[in-house]
């Protein structure tokens, strides 16, 4: 039986949201000081006017809903799920403001993309935009890759008794540490370790081929960015065409490889078990599953004729299915290459790629590397058990982070979040293909929202149906936070509903 | 600061450097295996 909704209840997932809110508005901060910088004037006052907004609804939420009760797990999957949505649409303000969205909508859909890291976008005229809004859409895709949960603990919820359950919601489930305060900050040091690196790398590269030093070193940080959080954002329209550099691609390609492991691998690599990353059955997983897509790829392209060498094939093949697979969406072909040049099997390759995606607890989305592992050896099991004497006991193991038994329920908690990933995919493509797209291309890039990677085959643009952004956000939104605190969200509200009619009918 | 924190440090930091260059080889590795692949795929059409 499903308990009734008091007024605490409201008030806990108030406070907490009011204070994830109040994390976005500082976040602000940053843009609006780079507008400052760059002498953007106009951008400045639409960043600080969006501060002020975020930071007073952020305030008088919490305010109004002070407690000191912790969050149970309930409160911790809705503030997980809701705060999303709150952060997603203030975020999209200063989209509005700056006049490139054409409705409220497509900057809600842009901020959705950026905070779930996918990288779709429908900003128009993104080669002028201002640099204030370029650090802003790299900005969210980079906190969204953390969590924006995990920034608020960080800097503001700290550890109370229901922290790890909020973060559990948003799809960090490794306790790295017994501290939920210390897991928090031990993600973010690895995550800005990294960015100082590969600001400092990228943008090098950005300088020796010929960019201005000072927006060399603002490319470097957006490219890093948008690899290291998977997102695929790019400060162009061309994405890393724009670049024409093989040295960005594959210093973008390590990046994004490296962002999309799990943070408790980073952590074990960086505490000293470096053994872990051959063992391990996300990386295990991941590795097969990229060369045997790629190798549909070279098929496929080579089928075609569609690239002269064997360097060419490499660049542009192997970018785009490794960008596809870590779930990250930069590329160096155009959109509508996949449909003209590529062809159904390597679109079809791309799109199981992207379906499999990243690791567990990653930047990444998709249904992760864990979880296609524990179902092949669930597989392998169970026809070992049949091959085997029927006395015979036969247990399955796999190795993450340490040696686990393969229980039922393990293999059936994978299979279930699988098959919920199939079923968003599915959905998508199907309003997509009733708008008239192809199935190859709907089915494209429903698995590119769904999956958080941002690949597009040409189906996103400003002028596609209404309700066709809606269900690719929700997919996004699902995808990102692996439904269950959407679900329970969407419960909490039936639930909230029925609790008030129950006590009208009472009164 | 005295020997003993100094020490652990230095081991963490270490730690840490060579944990980021493994991770780093790795995803070099698997970029040169899908070089080699795709150049397979030429010298064997």
């Amino acid at each position: 039986m499903i308990r009734r909704v008091w007024r605490e209840d409201f008030r806990i997932i108030g406070y907490y949201t009011g204070l994830v809110t109040i994390g976005v508005g500082l976040l602000m901060v940053i843009p609006t000081v780079t507008s400052l910088v760059f002498r953007e004037w106009a951008s400045a006052l639409d960043f600080a006017i969006s501060v002020a907004l975020t930071l007073l609804v952020g305030y008088v939420l919490a305010l109004i809903s002070r407690t000191k009760n912790i969050p149970g797990l309930t409160h911790a999957m809705v503030i997980a799920a809701g705060s999303w949505l709150v952060a997603v649409m203030l975020s999209g303000v200063p989209y509005m403001l700056s006049g490139h969205s054409k409705s409220f909508l497509d900057a809600c859909f842009d901020t959705m993309s950026g905070y779930t890291t996918t990288g779709m976008f429908l900003l128009q005229d993104l080669d002028h935009i201002s640099q204030g809004l370029n650090m802003w859409r790299h900005l969210l895709t980079y906190v969204g890759g953390q969590g924006i949960v995990v920034l608020a603990l960080t800097f503001l919820i700290g550890s109370t008794g229901g922290a790890f359950k909020i973060m559990v919601g948003e799809g960090k489930e490794e306790k790295l540490e017994p501290n939920v305060r210390h897991i928090a900050v031990l993600i973010w040091r690895i995550s800005l370790i990294y960015l100082g690196v590969g600001t400092v790398v990228l943008g090098l590269i950005a300088m020796a081929n010929g960019i201005k030093p000072y927006l060399a070193f603002f490319h470097g940080a957006y490219i890093f960015m948008s690899a290291w959080s998977t997102g695929g954002f790019a400060p162009y329209s061309q994405n890393m065409l724009y670049y024409h550099s093989s040295a960005m691609e594959i210093a973008s390609m390590v990046f994004f490889i490296l962002g999309s492991f799990n943070f408790a691998l980073h952590y074990a690599v960086w505490t000293g078990n470096r053994r872990e990353i051959l063992r391990n059955v996300e990386i295990v997983s991941f590795t097969i599953t990229v060369l045997t897509t790629f190798s549909l790829v070279c098929l496929a392209l080579m089928q075609r004729g569609v690239y002269p060498n064997a360097v060419a094939l490499f660049r542009r093949g192997f970018f785009q299915l490794i960008s596809g697979h870590t779930t990250t969406g930069q590329s160096n072909i155009y959109a509508r290459t996949f449909v003209r040049e590529w062809g159904p099997l390597g679109m079809l390759a791309t799109t199981i790629a992207m379906a499999i995606g990243a690791s567990a607890a990653s930047t990444g989305g998709g249904f992760k590397g864990l979880r296609m592992g524990i179902i092949v050896k669930g597989i392998a099991t169970d026809i070992r058990k049949l091959l085997s004497p029927e006395r015979a006991v036969v247990t399955g193991h796999y190795h993450h982070l340490h040696d686990n038994t393969l229980t039922d329920s393990v293999v059936k908690g994978a299979a279930v979040i699988v098959v919920l990933y199939v079923l968003i995919y599915v959905v998508g493509a199907i309003v997509g293909m009733a708008y008239g797209y192809p199935m190859v291309d709907a089915f494209f890039e429903s698995v590119s929202a769904g999956s958080n990677t941002g690949l597009s085959c040409g189906v996103t643009q400003v002028s596609m149906p209404t309700l066709l952004k809606i269900v690719y956000m929700l997919e996004m939104w699902m995808g990102r936070l692996e439904f269950l605190s959407v679900f329970t969200l969407f419960g909490f509200i039936a639930t909230s509903f029925r609790s008030m009619r129950v006590r009208k009918a009472a009164v | 600061m005295d020997e003993r924190t100094r020490t652990k440090r230095i081991t963490s930091l270490r730690r840490g450097l060579l944990g980021m260059l493994t991770e780093v080889a790795f995803a070099g590795g698997l970029i040169g295996v899908a070089f080699l692949i795709s150049w397979l795929f030429f010298v064997g059409r």
